[in-house]
């Protein structure tokens, strides 16, 4: 390659061909060569800054490719070096490379350079991976990338950054591994193998397996086959019968401590398992960080000591979320251990097997032995009271509902608890524990709409509209599910109650809007119709008595060829008041504008030609939607629109309809553009038909 | 260091756990109890506490750093936490730096054995206005303060090795006689002995045995081996009159020797029993009765049931810091939580023997425990629902009228035993009596009456007795088999305890406690808590339903019969 600038064509063509696999010597080239200086940085960060053409760009690139262009496109963004890796810091050798470095890092693009890594002494490109992609990748790539690049997983509020080491909770797991398997001879592991792990690391039984795998995926410690049965340990982790060797011995506890030292970790593993009060692993973290030259140059020890606070904040926050350690709340202190199984493995205990003892007073004693499983349960089913070698716990009212509610069983509990006992269970310790499981989730807090009517009548009305949904709590009262508000609303809106909310209750607006929302209506849309004419055949729809899920318009069909053609009039009230219930023959109907077209329809199918000209369309079943109708005693009668073939509809329903809303056919055009019946024709006012008597 | 099979953990905090199966369990407890507190004894695991009172008691009895480290060492299944250890250390080497002497001519000095710590009492604020000037390593005491200063050096971590000695009260020459005068063959059990030993060379401290182990015995050996003029106090005049018999009974004083200063005859004898009640009675002139303590020339004054000591006494008790000091009771715990301050007044415990051992060797009777739960009828438990008041609400629980069914079921299951019914409540112990009709003894019946219903019962003439909360303490009855609660205190914990203790006493038939607790109820709650007590004394609590003839009583029929047994009751009974 030639020492001067390269042209944009050919940075073009270069980092296009970097897309092709197993190029990745190439981009370092590129990176650490001397004509990736000066004006070509300027020339690529120009290209990039394209919108378009960094999509083309990408597009063109593979995974790989794509990576580098991110980490390269923050590196220009930042107007900073790249600085990749110690040898490429050198050759860079630049000014600022430090800076450059640390900027990276800071950005969560890097690992922390000069820790022993198993790649050392390789320069295999693979060790710029652990980025945080660029925001412009593509999420496909980037859910690719996250799932199958050697990432390392490593907080990134952590202070001494990603490192190479494995992290403790990858020691965990090895530690696990190595309890369950302690001669992995080959690299695959087993269901059962999983389950095991899931034991030790005190997952549930019943999803430990899958919560494992997830978990073991996340951590990127394994790929799992394509049918599910075996994980394939990834290559980085291929001495997994090292680790295996070491899980229980020195070497795992000097890898640990060298990873946290300073931390407050190595605290925590002197503790053996035992648990340690907050404030000492604070002090060990302060005493063990190293103050960075930022904050030295950032003014001093009131610097350093602020930025030493921020610092311990940020790992007690991070702490919370690693699996290797486990906190708890005692008498308003705060305590760290490691986990039993982590501590067990370090401690060269490999099969953690204590009993506990629970005594009549309804004390457990749990020995620093228990298996870590039954300490998780003991953990949700009892109150820890103290957490020492042996830890305390209480059994108490409070402790055994709270399993309870949280979905254990206390026949399980009582039987995790005989099995894991070293003597037999103390008969008032198993009847009280039945005793207050029994209590537990008898009263229920529930979120309920009250509906208050102004008087008793008006509440008797609602009785059969509201039927099973609502309770009545009182003369004037009925309580609903939060859940059922959109359904009370409308049922309350068709029988004519147009029920308001009052301010007080935001959760009452949320439904009505929830309602508007589902049903693309309002209520001016609900119109009533009111048949007077006794041959109307609506009482043979068979609403008198209604099935669930009648065939209104088989029926209809049917009686249509025995009725004798009536003129009929319908009575359409006045679309400015509100729906009311309309009575005939003593049936309440309450039609729904879906319905409205359904009536219309039985008109026409009975030989009755609505006085109104009607225009038919289609309804297509995807578009249709089922139609309820209320009847008297709160039964709701479903017609399935999907059955609808053909429909008429009134025009009073177009008149309400927006011209430039969909059309209700479910054409996904405007009405005005669809089955919007002639404009004339809606004037109601004119038209003698809609007057009637 | 791992050994699992070896009985104790040793915890941060000091507290020490004793696996009772375990291999070497016996062997470490006998070295435990030299210088640790059992704290509480359920089935399994025994909990022991270390602190610095613990430990001064123990290193005034001899025992060394080597012997407490060397004994945890040896029987701990982890190695020492280290600030146990430490604190440990450092405990001991509190020790006998400070002494309390009398010199020749009868003036207290409290002396330091070094400069250093000498220096520090100096400094110390709150001793200032109680000690003398400094003299070299001494500080003089004024007699009068003797209690106080110790109260008070102990509350800023310095135990006082008392050398001053006891004021000798006049003798007075007590013997144990055997056979009794009643002509029943009478000895010292091993363990009394034991307790008596422990007791006499300290000349204070308090004796732990649980209800039923002979702590009158006790008392009276103590006595006999001092042979002083003694003055006891205990909790009721019943108690008295149980002493005095006792005494009378098993001594060979004359009986004209014993009085008994109550409010009923105020007599000065050289044994002389007295109640705590009678010592704090206030009148215009405070409290008269409290000039007892220093007439009669008392070598020894016995506290009996030394946890109820009312707060009122506890000045009183630091001046009596030059008599022999004895306390006695079953229970180390008070529900107010001044367990300290009673024991350092009084002076450290001596001796103490759970009582599952006591009973494992037979000395007090094996105890059944039985938490009978009754249902309680819908209008019963509508109208504890009902109320707003805590203790309204626990009361009608307790008050519930099935109890009174379960408990002529109970007491006619038991037909050939002594039967003790107790209530909290006048009124349910007073249908209760109707209903039964059994002799009722409450706070209001006369104490010659009282005595003569205990002897009826004792004779066998009546074969149940009920009584309302004054059968809490110290009255004796000896022939008791069956205790029925029908109620009790809240969650007094100490009450059930002492309840206990009534069947404690060995006999032929074997002791049943019944507790009826009314379920689902808050009632259930604080019987709970009040059952957790013996729980961690070693007792294990069977729970049962009670059945009305087998099946699950319904809820009308409870009702209907509870009713008509309540109004058969009150129609029978006295009027309340």
């Amino acid at each position: 390659m030639t020492a001067s600038t390269a042209t944009l064509a050919e940075i073009d063509t270069l980092l296009v061909s970097v897309g092709g696999g197993g190029q990745g010597k190439r981009w370092f080239e590129i990176l650490t060569g001397e004509r990736f200086a000066g004006d070509l940085r300027k020339q690529v960060t120009a290209l990039l800054a394209d919108e378009d053409r960094r999509r083309q760009i990408v597009d063109s690139l593979g995974p790989e490719g794509q990576v580098f262009l991110a980490l390269l496109v923050e590196a220009t963004a930042a107007a900073t070096e790249v600085v990749l890796h110690t040898e490429a810091i050198k050759l860079l050798g630049a000014a600022g490379a430090n800076r450059g470095l640390n900027a990276v890092i800071s950005r969560g693009l890097l690992f922390r350079p000069g820790v022993p890594s198993p790649y050392q002494g390789n320069d295999h490109p693979r060790m710029w991976l652990p980025v945080i992609l660029s925001r412009w990748l593509a999420p496909e790539l980037r859910g690719l990338l996250t799932a199958s690049a050697p990432v390392l997983d490593v907080p990134a509020t952590e202070p001494d950054g990603p490192a190479t080491d494995p992290s403790a909770g990858d020691l965990l797991v090895l530690a696990a591994l190595a309890t369950v398997r302690p001669r992995i001879t080959g690299d695959r592991l087993y269901k059962k193998d999983a389950e095991r792990v899931a034991a030790v690391l005190g997952h549930e039984p019943s999803a430990g397996t899958d919560a494992t795998l997830t978990w073991l995926r996340a951590r990127t410690l394994v790929r799992v086959d394509r049918d599910d049965t075996a994980w394939r340990l990834r290559p980085r982790w291929n001495r997994i019968e090292a680790w295996a060797r070491l899980a229980p011995g020195v070497r795992t506890r000097e890898a640990l401590a060298a990873h946290r030292r300073g931390t407050g970790w190595d605290r925590l593993v002197a503790a053996s398992g035992g648990f340690v009060p907050e404030d000492e692993v604070e002090r060990a973290f302060r005493l063990g960080t190293p103050v960075y030259g930022w904050a030295l140059r950032g003014g001093g020890p009131g610097a350093i000591l602020q930025a030493l606070d921020r610092q311990w904040q940020e790992r007690r926050a991070a702490m919370s979320s690693w699996s290797e350690v486990e906190c708890v709340e005692l008498g308003g202190r705060r305590l760290w251990r490691l986990r039993p199984a982590l501590a067990a493995a370090l401690l060269g205990r490999v099969a953690p097997t204590a009993k506990v003892h629970v005594q009549s007073n309804f004390e457990i004693l749990a020995p620093r032995e228990t298996a870590p499983a039954d300490l998780v349960m003991l953990c949700r089913a009892a109150e820890l009271r103290r957490a020492d070698v042996v830890a305390t716990f209480v059994l108490t009212p409070a402790s055994i509902q709270r399993a309870v509610l949280e979905g254990l069983a206390v026949k399980d509990i009582v039987a995790r608890l005989s099995a894991m006992a070293a003597h037999d269970l103390p008969e008032s310790v198993r009847r009280s524990a039945y005793d207050w499981a029994a209590d537990a989730g008898r009263v229920i807090l529930r979120s309920v709409v009250l509906l208050q009517f102004d008087d008793a009548g008006l509440a008797d009305r609602a009785v059969p509209v509201l039927g099973k949904l609502c309770e009545r709590v009182g003369p004037v009262a009925f309580a609903a599910s939060d859940a059922d508000l959109a359904e009370v609303n409308r049922r309350l809106r068709l029988a004519g109650m147009s029920p308001r909310q009052t301010d007080d209750d935001d959760r009452s607006h949320d439904g009505f809007d929830d309602y508007d929302h589902d049903h693309d209506h309002d209520d001016d849309d609900i119109l009533a119709v009111a048949a007077s004419a006794p041959s109307l055949p609506l009482a043979s729809l068979g609403l008198a008595q209604p099935p669930t899920r009648i065939d209104a318009l088989r029926r209809v069909r049917q009686d249509a060829a025995r009725a004798e053609p009536v003129a009929p009039r319908l009575e359409i009230p006045s679309p400015r008041r509100p729906p009311t219930m309309v009575t005939h023959e003593g049936i309440a109907v309450v039609i729904h504008q879906a319905m409205l077209m359904d009536a219309a329809l039985a008109v026409t199918l009975a030989g009755n030609r609505p006085a109104v000209q009607v225009r038919p369309f289609e309804l297509s079943g995807a578009g249709g939607r089922d139609v309820h109708a209320i009847m008297p005693g709160g039964q709701e009668v479903v017609l399935a629109m999907a059955e609808i073939t053909s429909a008429t509809l009134l025009p009073e329903t177009a008149r309400r309809l927006g011209h430039n809303q969909p059309c209700p056919c479910g054409s996904g055009r405007k009405w005005k553009s669809c089955c919007a019946p002639d404009s004339r024709l809606l004037d109601t006012q004119e038209n003698p038909a809609f007057r009637g008597g | 260091m791992y050994r699992p099979e070896a009985p104790l953990v040793v915890q941060s905090d000091g507290s020490i756990l004793l696996e009772t199966h375990a291999a070497g369990a016996d062997q470490a407890r006998d070295a435990l109890v030299r210088f640790a507190e059992l704290v509480k004894s359920p089935e399994h695991v025994h909990t022991y506490r270390i602190g610095s009172l613990s430990l001064w008691n123990a290193a005034g009895a001899g025992v060394t750093v080597d012997d407490v480290l060397g004994a945890l060492g040896r029987h701990s299944k982890y190695d020492l936490p280290g600030n146990v250890v430490t604190e440990i250390r450092e405990a001991l080497a509190r020790f006998g730096r400070l002494v309390l002497e009398k010199s020749a001519d009868g003036a207290l000095a409290l002396r330091a054995t070094d400069d250093e710590t000498a220096q520090q009492i100096a400094a110390t604020r709150r001793l200032s206005s109680l000690l003398g000037p400094r003299n070299g390593m001494s500080f003089a005491v004024a007699p009068l303060h003797r209690g106080t200063v110790k109260q008070a050096l102990v509350h800023a971590g310095w135990p006082v090795d008392d050398r001053a000695g006891f004021t000798e009260g006049r003798p007075l020459d007590i013997r144990l006689v055997s056979p009794t005068r009643a002509g029943r063959p009478f000895g010292l059990r091993p363990y009394q002995v034991d307790a008596v030993r422990s007791f006499v060379p300290g000349g204070h401290g308090v004796i732990v045995l649980p209800c039923g182990a002979g702590k009158t015995v006790v008392a009276m050996a103590a006595m006999a081996e001092l042979g002083t003029n003694t003055l006891i106090l205990c909790t009721s005049t019943s108690a008295v009159h149980q002493w005095v018999r006792e005494i009378r009974d098993k001594t060979s004083i004359a009986p004209e020797d014993v009085g008994e200063y109550t409010a009923r005859s105020k007599q000065m004898r050289p044994v002389t029993v007295t109640t705590y009640p009678m010592l704090i009675r206030r009148s215009t002139a405070g409290m008269p009765h409290l000039s007892l303590f220093d007439r009669g020339q008392w070598g020894l004054i016995i506290y009996d049931e030394v946890h109820l000591l009312p707060a009122p006494l506890f000045r009183a008790t630091a001046d009596l810091q030059a008599r022999r000091r004895l306390g006695l009771t079953a229970t180390l715990v008070r529900e107010d939580g001044k367990e300290a301050d009673v024991f350092s007044l009084i002076g450290p415990k001596r001796y103490d023997v759970p009582w599952r051992e006591m009973e494992a060797a037979g000395w007090v009777a094996q105890a059944r425990c039985v938490e009978v739960r009754l249902p309680m009828s819908t209008a019963t438990r509508i109208a504890a629902a009902a109320t707003e008041d805590a203790r309204e609400d626990y009361r009608i629980a307790a008050e519930n009228p099935a109890k009174l069914l379960a408990l002529r079921n109970l007491v006619d299951s038991h037909a050939n035993d002594r039967v003790l019914v107790v209530g909290q409540y006048l009124r349910q112990v007073q249908q209760a009596a109707a209903l039964l009709g059994a002799p009722l003894v409450t706070g209001e019946t006369p104490d010659a009456e009282r005595e003569r219903l205990y002897q009826a019962f004792r004779s066998g003439e009546e074969r149940v007795l009920v009584a309302s909360k004054v059968a809490n303490f110290s009255i004796d009855l000896p022939d008791a088999n069956v205790l029925i609660q029908l109620s009790g205190a809240f969650g007094s914990r100490q009450e059930e305890a002492q309840r206990l203790g009534r069947i404690l006493r060995p006999k032929d038939r074997p002791a049943t406690f019944y507790s009826l607790v009314s379920g689902e109820s808050s009632e259930q709650r604080f019987a709970l808590h009040r059952q957790m007590f013996l729980a961690e004394q070693g007792y294990r609590y069977t729970i049962e339903d009670w059945r009305d003839g087998g099946a699950a009583p319904a809820d009308a029929a409870i009702e209907t019969k509870a009713t008509t047994v309540t109004t058969l009751a009150l129609a029978e009974g006295t009027p309340p």
